[in-house]
């Protein structure tokens, strides 16, 4: 087998159907998350906080879809990284988790609340239909 | 999915710079490893004592801030958890060759590309995210 060469613009993309950001400060959650999504074929970055979010958003990596938990240490918490992906990134759907907040506030196209504790299967369905550009859940 | 955690080797990469960590996480989950990423020895710890969580090998930087750097992180794991392999890599380019010879080692025998075009991939996303 042939080493293949790394492209410049798309690295270790390969054939994942989408790229999906999730944005969560508990380790076991996001790995078991994240891991979930691979499993969907999805190509998963992971980030601990939403500055870190912010800098692979920022960076050449592709991102589809962000699932973002909300009170994360840092500068920036969930909604900051909202706003901030409003700015820069009016059209990349968000899907915001938590399991306190009841997302009263996110009436907008593409931004979509999920309650924690959630089902993994119910978040794939989800993140399928958000990426197949069907209407909020 | 733990399935899949039960039967392919789980790395635990632990490094404090985004843009590192997932250019590395990425490149050993392509050389067939489960890979789990900790922003510092303080979630790497979460996850060395989680139950549910089987991690065989830790590849930390050894420079981190927080009350444990990894050379810490290194006698804990030797003390707690001795049957867990640990590499530990000072620099970008020690961290990309340790992954280059972890991926030798891993579940898909061959390097699926060089750890040199992980290094210079690195090196690209820094220089970006210091212009900007």
């Amino acid at each position: 087998m042939t080493p293949t060469t790394l492209p410049d613009s798309e690295p270790l993309a390969d054939k994942a159907k989408a790229h999906i950001l999730v944005v969560e400060d508990h380790i076991v959650q996001r790995f078991m998350l994240a891991e979930w999504l691979r499993g969907d074929g999805y190509l998963v970055l992971e980030a601990t906080s939403a500055d870190e979010a912010t800098v692979i958003l920022a960076s050449k990596y592709r991102v589809d879809l962000v699932v973002t938990d909300i009170w994360m240490p840092g500068m920036l918490d969930g909604f900051d990284l909202v706003r901030y992906i409003r700015r820069a990134f009016p059209r990349l759907h968000v899907i915001v988790t938590s399991g306190v907040y009841s997302g009263q506030d996110l009436n907008e196209e593409y931004t979509t609340y999920f309650k924690k504790p959630f089902d993994l299967p119910d978040i794939s369905s989800c993140i399928a239909r958000l990426l197949a550009g069907e209407v909020k859940p | 999915m733990s399935e899949m955690v039960d039967t392919i080797p789980t790395v635990l990469v632990v490094e404090k710079e985004v843009l590192v960590r997932v250019s590395i996480a990425q490149y050993l989950r392509h050389c067939g490893y489960c890979v789990m990423e900790a922003s510092g020895a303080s979630e790497a710890l979460d996850a060395l004592t989680a139950t549910d969580i089987r991690i065989d090998i830790v590849f930390s930087e050894i420079a981190m801030s927080g009350d444990m750097d990894g050379f810490g992180l290194a006698q804990w794991i030797r003390k707690n958890r001795p049957a867990i392999q640990i590499v530990l890599a000072g620099t970008m380019e020690k961290a990309a060759k340790e992954a280059g010879e972890l991926c030798e080692k891993g579940p898909h025998l061959k390097k699926p590309y060089e750890p040199q075009q992980v290094l210079d991939y690195i090196k690209q996303l820094l220089a970006t995210k210091l212009k900007k």
